[in-house]
């Protein structure tokens, strides 16, 4: 039978789970759902982490991000809906937010940036996310993207390719206007 | 600036705009709030809490997981189960280094190699043969993973020279593992091992026999211990149904070592078809176990194999009580679903053959059935080799398949208001787009979830 010691220590564990990583797992949920879902699926994630308080493991974002991402997995299964490219953008301009003094060349550098990781695919937008933004390895990434190691490098190679291209390349992106082609012809 | 450096450059400039701060602030304290008020058991459903979702495909419900909650026990809450990383899940690779790892601590063996192999001999086996420690480096290379230093201290199970071919039969303790090895010296040709792990066989009870695995390539190797009592251990192969005969039938004497046995036959002599059984005598009787019988055809009773196949899937749960729901073989792998009087169910996806390997388990309560006629998902897991989606039933659905987008169908088992439909060749991003269909006793189709 349990204490009440025993309960206080779990919920001391517990908050210092919140503490460490709801913000980051909140994120995380942002690219993926819209903010209704994501604050149902952030509470559950933790309701699930107290009761397998047990079974989470040090580090414990990857395992917390493997749960977040089933929760919102089957809730997207019921739900059926379809994000347009308009609504990925938001998600990512919404999941990280640009610090109020920001210099003028980083909203720039970002405008760009999360308009290349919009027209990515969701698999390859979620592996380079999941390296650049959550610090996961490859191995922990590979487990929250429900892939192999070898799979995740693919993607995240492939990722990264496209993503220089879209950032830096913008007549790359597709429907971007692009220069009116030099003409041969001569008068 | 180089392609590489680009690639390298995103990495960096992306990470400048890590989140490190809450996208919404206030939405993290109502969530915060809400998780509060379901451990205190105060959730009355009327705060800040958003709506849940409707068609049975929410995993957890906080009213649920409200009485008792903060008791400071573990709660073994079943529809955690679902949504946990499914360590099961893992690659082969991953589960081989797991239990090399776990067998290593719990024999204290690591360590003991660096780079030349240092075999400890079985008790009774004396000094190595070449062949045999051959085999056991082979074995060791190919299923220890580089970053352990690891002797699996293999032992000989058994060894036979048929054909100008040496095959080899090792256990190691250790790691639970069994290797086979088959050396054709004799005619200048390949070497070729397989391993399996097999430290889920059950020991025996008096008078039994049971199957520890078995190997069907170029050559079909089976093996596994004998209980106290059984003696005269042979392996019979039947041809199926369409030419079987008296003298079509084979009978192999096994090679009975201490409290093993094991069989050696050319791969073509057990044809993929063939009913293979493993015929026995203990105290005076003759006793059988047919080697497919961990999946019953309909009528059949269950075997010792059935239930080594059931433990492999449920030992993981906390689920008590369970009995069959729904047991199916589709070549090499196979689908066992489990429910109890309180409808809680353990489902997993696992290789046909002993030792019955997991690779995609769920367990949660089965309860939250919907309206009579209709069909609903409720939870999905996914690994490399297998996509899997349950959910549930009214008493008037009489099928229900998934249909992805190429307009491929995936049959879903269906039994006692609970369904179950899994594949190992449908994508991941097709499985998830994929639309439940079902069908009602009167044969009128009907689509979801959005319907539901």
């Amino acid at each position: 039978m349990s204490t009440p010691d025993d309960a206080a220590e779990r919920r001391e564990r517990l908050s210092a789970l919140w503490s460490a990583h709801a913000v980051r797992v909140q994120a995380y949920l942002w690219r993926r759902t819209d903010p209704d879902t994501a604050q149902d699926v952030l509470s559950e994630t933790f309701l699930v982490a107290w009761r397998r308080l047990d079974d989470v493991p040090d580090p414990a974002l990857p395992w917390l991000l493997v749960v977040a991402r089933n929760l919102v997995r089957n809730a997207h299964r019921a739900a059926r809906r379809r994000r347009t490219l308009d609504d990925e953008l938001a998600a990512l301009e919404a999941s990280a937010p640009l610090p109020e003094a920001a210099p003028e060349a980083l909203a720039v550098e970002r405008d760009a940036l999360l308009r290349g990781l919009a027209r990515l695919g969701e698999r390859e937008r979620e592996a380079i996310l999941l390296v650049a933004w959550d610090g996961l390895t490859p191995a922990d990434a590979a487990d929250v993207a429900g892939c192999s190691t070898a799979t995740f490098h693919v993607r995240l190679h492939r990722a990264r390719r496209r993503l220089a291209a879209l950032a830096d390349n913008p007549a790359d992106r597709p429907g971007a206007p692009r220069s009116p082609a030099p003409s041969r012809r001569t008068a | 600036m180089s392609t590489a450096d680009r690639r390298a450059d995103v990495d960096e400039r992306l990470a400048r705009l890590a989140p490190t701060t809450s996208p919404d602030p206030e939405r993290l304290d109502a969530a915060r709030a809400a998780l509060d008020r379901a451990l205190d058991g105060t959730d009355d459903g009327t705060g800040p809490t958003r709506s849940r979702w409707v068609g049975g495909a929410h995993v957890l419900d906080l009213d649920a997981a409200r009485p008792g909650l903060d008791d400071g026990a573990p709660h073994p809450a079943l529809d955690d189960a679902v949504v946990v990383p499914l360590r099961r899940g893992r690659t082969a690779r991953e589960r081989r280094r797991q239990r090399v790892q776990l067998g290593a601590a719990a024999a204290g063996v690591v360590g003991v190699v660096a780079v030349g192999l240092v075999l400890a001999p079985s008790p009774a086996a004396g000094p190595a043969s070449t062949t045999e420690a051959s085999c056991a480096a082979s074995l060791t290379a190919s299923a220890v993973p580089e970053e352990f230093d690891l002797d699996p201290a293999w032992s000989l199970l058994a060894q036979e020279h048929i054909d100008g071919t040496d095959l080899t039969l090792l256990r190691s303790p250790a790691t639970g593992m069994t290797g086979f090895c088959s050396d054709a010296t004799d005619a200048g040709g390949s070497t070729s091992t397989s391993t399996l792990w097999t430290d889920a066989a059950p020991a025996p009870l008096h008078g039994e026999v049971s199957l520890g695995g078995t190997v069907h390539d170029e050559w079909y190797v089976a093996w596994g211990p004998v209980g106290p009592g059984a003696r005269a251990v042979r392996l019979q192969v039947e041809p199926d149904d369409d030419d079987r005969s008296d003298s079509s039938t084979r009978i192999v004497d096994a090679v009975l070592d201490g409290d093993g046995w094991s069989v050696f036959l050319p791969g073509d002599e057990v044809p993929p078809d063939a009913r293979v059984s493993l015929v026995w005598t203990a105290y005076g009787t003759e006793r059988s176990l047919a080697l497919d019988s961990a999946w019953l055809e309909d009528g059949e009773s269950a075997t010792a194999l059935t239930e080594q196949r059931r433990r492999a899937c449920t030992d993981d749960s906390d689920v008590p009580g369970l009995r069959p729901l729904i047991e199916k073989r589709y070549d090499d792998l196979g689908l066992t679903a489990m429910m109890n009087d309180r409808r809680e169910v353990v489902v997993c996806i696992q290789d046909a053959q002993p030792p019955y390997d997991s690779w995609n388990t769920t367990s949660g309560p089965a309860d939250s059935a919907p309206a009579r006629d209709v069909a609903a998902a409720y939870v999905g897991g996914s690994t490399d080799r297998a996509r899997m989606l349950t959910g549930f039933a009214g008493d008037d659905v009489a099928s229900v398949e998934l249909e992805t987008e190429d307009g491929t169908v995936i049959p879903a088992e269906l039994a006692d208001g609970y369904w179950v439909a899994w594949s190992t060749t449908v994508g991941e991003a097709a499985w998830d787009e994929a639309r439940l269909v079902w069908y009602l006793e009167d044969g009128s189709r009907h689509e979801g979830p959005e319907s539901s």
